[in-house]
């Protein structure tokens, strides 16, 4: 794998997209071992993707933990029978949230026509969260973004699944007191659809083998 | 994140070196080692063993593998240097994933259980700091909105280069200047050089 070949195809960019081939990827690596330029440039490519698809709106400050108390909206029903019986399954700590967002807040009234909300359920499991989301009509993508306290994004995540897990551990600086994450419903535009209530990310023993 | 050389790993006394050589010249070495293939190492592990922690144990324990193969003067040829600490990296990262499979996979199985479908997180953006983040994202919305548009079509929406050009009306020898003036823009913003 030469630089020329790199350069030309954005090689670096399909690397972090992790979309090449197991051995294109190792090429690639061997090469940025030796080589200044395409190790620049690959730093360069996953600093822009780790920083992109972040929101244009600011964040309103988090000055309470998430969970509210549930209030009735229209519910998708299958996704209430599919949490009611998840919540058998034994697998760790279940955090389940529904109902709609603090009325009035600066988040919420800054979107244009945000009033679905989306159920979010979260599992912790050592070191690593893993959220689920119902999915909602239009959407193209579904964005997961981890806050901390003062509502600072500390990562993002962005997946046409209406699931991710992401690994707390890897956030560095390792980020103190209490996380909380976020999901939103994008449509092509990366408008927001609807939006998941903020969810505590629980700490949580990890779970016993079987 | 590169950690300063000495107090990252213990390099340990070479059976038969004199006293007389005192580590000075040694910890110079581990400094430039670190300096130059730690965040490779970094990234490179973590995209195999997909969680950062492993990656710098992995990162660590390549080094001091290499600075001991240099002791012991089994690499003669300096430029074959970064080519044996990426087959070192490779070999410690093979073991690692072969020993922690079984795991994973059971790992795995409950992630399956627990979500409508598994998705691999995005892991390797996890390598980049909050605070190089919120940089970069300030860089990025200095740059002009043509210079933005095109760098996250290519890294963050990861649209092929041929289909950005495509898009663009431009050729791809064009997209490539392009590139490179919106990376050298970026760059700049960030108050850093280009190489």
């Amino acid at each position: 794998m030469t630089c020329e070949e790199i350069l030309d195809q954005s090689i670096e960019a399909r690397y972090v997209a992790e979309t090449l081939s197991e051995e294109e990827a190792e090429a690639f690596e061997a090469h940025y071992f030796a080589c200044e330029t395409c190790w620049a440039s690959v730093q360069r490519a996953l600093e822009v993707r780790a920083a992109s698809g972040t929101p244009v709106v600011a964040i309103a400050p988090i000055r309470e933990t998430a969970t509210k108390l549930p209030r009735r909206v229209a519910s998708p029903g299958r996704w209430a029978m599919l949490a009611a019986a998840a919540v058998v399954v034994a697998a760790g700590s279940w955090l389940l949230t529904r109902g709609g967002g603090p009325p009035g807040s600066d988040a919420t009234t800054a979107m244009r026509g945000a009033t679905d909300t989306l159920a979010v359920v979260v599992t912790m499991n050592g070191g690593t969260a893993y959220v689920s989301w119902s999915r909602a009509r239009g959407a193209s993508t579904y964005r997961a973004r981890v806050l901390n306290a003062t509502g600072d994004l500390l990562l993002a995540r962005e997946v046409t699944d209406s699931t991710v897990s992401i690994a707390i551990d890897s956030i560095v600086p390792r980020p103190s007191g209490a996380l909380f994450v976020q999901v939103d419903a994008l449509d092509q535009l990366h408008a927001v659809l609807a939006r998941a209530p903020l969810t505590r990310l629980a700490p949580f023993a990890p779970a016993k083998s079987p | 994140m590169s950690p300063s050389a000495g107090d990252r790993y213990s390099t340990g006394a070479t059976p038969n070196a004199p006293a007389e050589q005192a580590p000075a010249g040694i910890d110079l070495a581990e400094s430039v080692l670190v300096a130059r293939f730690w965040e490779r190492i970094r990234l490179f592990a973590t995209r195999r063993l997909r969680d950062v922690a492993s990656a710098e144990d992995v990162a660590q324990e390549t080094i001091r593998r290499v600075i001991e193969a240099l002791r012991a003067g089994r690499v003669q040829d300096l430029d074959a240097l970064p080519g044996f600490v990426f087959q070192t990296a490779r070999h410690i990262c093979l073991q690692r994933m072969r020993s922690s499979g079984r795991e994973n996979r059971a790992m795995e199985r409950m992630a399956a259980d627990s979500s409508e479908a598994s998705e691999a997180p995005d892991v390797l953006t996890a390598l980049v700091s909050a605070e190089r983040c919120a940089a970069v994202r300030a860089a990025l919305a200095s740059l002009d909105p043509p210079d933005r548009e095109l760098l996250e079509l290519l890294y963050y929406e990861a649209v092929d280069s041929a289909d950005v050009a495509a898009r663009l009306g431009i050729s791809a020898g064009a997209l490539r200047v392009r590139k490179h003036r919106a990376v050298r823009r970026l760059s700049e913003l960030l108050g850093e050089s280009v190489p």
